[in-house]
């Protein structure tokens, strides 16, 4: 398969069109409904509002997704987000971190590898011991928020660094914030390293058989552990941005978000089953999730009932996930 | 010499042999906090833990049959909270109590039926579908109430009253419910045709499905059953505290009646386990919280302590593949 550069650009579209056609076809319902049914939805700050949260859910979206693809599941990235929001704000108080750029990313470098370790106690349970990852990451999300509880108790920090309130803060032409780049460029590398390097593609072969995946000389255990590695830095990240956007950390942050990173992988394409799932899907799923959000706020919603439709877009979600597999194995 | 060291090491392979650990454990918990927390061997204390107890022991029930059968319900908390929210805002509205309790059990049993729906019939994971339909129920719940709480008022002694605070015998009526039910469960578990359907179902679902045993019947029924345990403890826990919020069926409760039961003895992927295994486990999980509670760890920690009860019981137990796992 040789693209040449001109190729390249109509190649994805096609790709992303032959790919998609269900979920575009859903994205394009939604938004016309809440076009038409609100008039608050065409504005920009609408569409501002949108880019501002898809980077935090977005990254979220891709460390679990790459958990999933590998036949797990990580319910715990709720808590990591919270542990690492309280973690930077505590980090960044001191005033060593706080000189100059440099400092900034070294904290959050830190921050960044406690996820990685909190992912690999998840992956040091549920892929070298053994225990299924759901109810693993069950416990670790239980006690992940403990431990983001016993930095400061319950109490918010607020973070006065400078250059790392202007990561989240930074925006282009005063609409789309300066980490939907980063976002694009993180969507970038995961494809590249999926679906078109050795090592990325075995994600999807670990997942989808083990026992071949393993015949055929793939060690399947690193890769779960490192899908459950990933997936925690990602959640870290995630954390970082949130603190960032709103300007203080709590252990609070990321309560109900594990349904999203359920939700969003496998509206796109992902098998809870693992072994499927294409990136395409995952960035088309993570809009759709982010218009059906802010729909429902501008619908005027209570939160209350917007915590009813997730549950209820889960149990969908869910059901048509079975369907789906079980149409697959007619076909077959 | 040889042979004494052989049975030994038989008596933890048994089941009866790894009851005994558990209770050897709950008896070495008992010591370390009767020596670090004072007040932890007094009556009063121990009163008080049972009562408290009462709503986790009977869920723990519910929960019991359905992971021998092998499935499983993390909806359970949400319920008990929604059952508090409603029994306290009918009661408050003048409604008969009788009327009120009957109502409550029956949205119970509506709750288990979803449940049954979407995991049974529609064949979605029975854990990640029941954490869908906890959120819904939370949701719900949190929608009646605004995150406030509901108090019942009352001035007179009535059925739902007496359920919580009410004594028989100079006993305190919820440990009354506690003993009889785990007595009619262990019997019907342990000496009935259903107990028995039900521990097949649990070890080998398509070998039983060969024999004729309606296996999505008997999970169903499971599913209802654990519904009902659940809103019943929303009764009890509503007439105890005295008010009705969606609080009360927090994430960590859940935990903590998943926790007891996985102590129990009762395998993850169904097949194993008895009553009595799920008795030893609650009180195991009770005596530490409480314990911690005496001792004025924080909330945090015992949370924290809720998790690693959870892992250390599936490290200790394991689990056995099967159809909860599926799909």
């Amino acid at each position: 398969m040789n693209y040449n550069s001109n190729k390249i650009q109509s190649a994805f579209t096609k790709y992303l069109l032959r790919n998609n056609v269900v979920l575009l076809g859903m994205l394009s319902l939604l938004i016309i409904g809440l076009f038409l049914s609100t008039n608050t939805f065409a504005t920009a700050g609408a569409i501002r509002t949108i880019l501002i949260n898809m980077t935090q859910r977005g990254v979220l979206a891709i460390g679990v997704s790459l958990v999933i693809l590998t036949g797990n599941i990580d319910l715990s990235v709720g808590s990591i987000i919270g542990v690492s929001s309280i973690l930077s704000a505590l980090i960044f108080s001191i005033p060593f971190f706080s000189f100059n750029p440099a400092s900034t990313l070294f904290g959050i470098f830190i921050v960044l590898i406690i996820g990685g370790i909190l992912g690999s106690i998840n992956g040091l349970f549920a892929v070298s011991l053994g225990i299924n990852s759901i109810i693993v990451t069950l416990a670790t999300m239980a006690i992940f928020r403990g431990l983001a509880y016993t930095f400061l108790g319950g109490n918010i920090l607020y973070i006065t660094n400078p250059f790392y309130l202007k990561i989240g803060r930074t925006f282009i032409g005063d609409i789309v914030p300066a980490t939907v780049l980063m976002l694009f460029i993180l969507f970038l590398l995961l494809f590249v390293f999926v679906e078109r390097t050795k090592f990325g593609r075995n994600f999807k072969v670990a997942g989808a058989n083990e026992k071949v995946a393993f015949t055929f000389g793939i060690k399947v255990k690193n890769i779960k552990f490192i899908a459950f590695i990933i997936s925690g830095v990602l959640a870290a990240l995630s954390g970082i941005i949130m603190c960032s956007q709103i300007g203080a950390g709590a252990p609070e942050y990321g309560k109900e978000a594990h349904i999203d990173a359920i939700i969003i992988p496998v509206i796109g394409g992902f098998s809870l089953k693992g072994g499927k799932g294409n990136i395409s899907g995952l960035f088309i799923a993570l809009i759709i999730i982010e218009v059906f959000t802010i729909g429902f706020v501008l619908l005027g919603w209570s939160f209350f009932l917007r915590q009813i439709s997730r549950g209820v877009i889960l149990i969908m979600v869910l059901v048509f996930d079975v369907i789906r597999e079980k149409k697959l194995i007619q076909v077959q | 010499m040889y042979k004494i060291k052989v049975k030994i090491g038989e008596i933890f392979a048994k089941e009866w042999g790894k009851r005994l650990i558990l209770l050897f454990f709950l008896i070495l918990m008992i010591i370390f906090f009767s020596i670090n927390a004072d007040k932890f061997l007094s009556i009063k204390n121990w009163e008080l833990l049972v009562v408290n107890l009462t709503p986790v022991g009977i869920i723990a029930v519910g929960m019991t049959f359905l992971l021998i059968s092998g499935e499983i319900d993390l909806s359970v908390g949400a319920n008990l909270g929604l059952s508090s929210v409603i029994v306290a805002s009918l009661y408050n509205n003048g409604v008969n109590t009788w009327i009120c309790i009957i109502a409550v059990l029956i949205v119970g049993l509506f709750i288990g039926i979803v449940n049954g729906l979407i995991v049974v019939k529609i064949g979605v994971n029975s854990f990640i579908g029941t954490i869908g339909t906890m959120s819904i129920i939370s949701g719900v719940a949190y929608v009646i109430t605004n995150g406030l709480a509901i108090p019942m008022f009352s001035d007179k002694i009535d059925a739902l009253t007496f359920l919580g605070l009410g004594t028989f015998f100079n006993i305190k009526f919820p440990i009354v419910i506690l003993i009889i039910f785990y007595l009619f469960s262990g019997i019907v578990l342990r000496y009935t045709l259903f107990g028995r359907r039900v521990y097949q179902t649990g070890a080998n679902e398509f070998v039983s499905r060969v024999f004729g045993i309606k296996v999505k019947k008997i999970k169903y029924i499971n599913y209802m059953f654990c519904g009902i345990t659940a809103s019943f403890s929303g009764l009890i826990v509503s007439s105890l505290t005295g008010v009705g919020m969606a609080q009360h069926g927090s994430f960590t409760f859940m935990l903590s009646i998943i926790s007891s039961v996985l102590l129990g003895g009762i395998a993850l992927g169904g097949g194993k386990g008895s009553i009595l295994g799920t008795f030893i486990g609650v009180f195991i999980v009770k005596v530490i919280y409480n314990g911690m509670v005496l001792l004025n760890t924080p909330y945090y920690y015992v949370q924290i302590t809720g998790g690693a009860i959870l892992l250390i019981a599936i490290m200790i137990y394991g689990t056995k593949t099967g159809s909860i796992f599926e799909r």
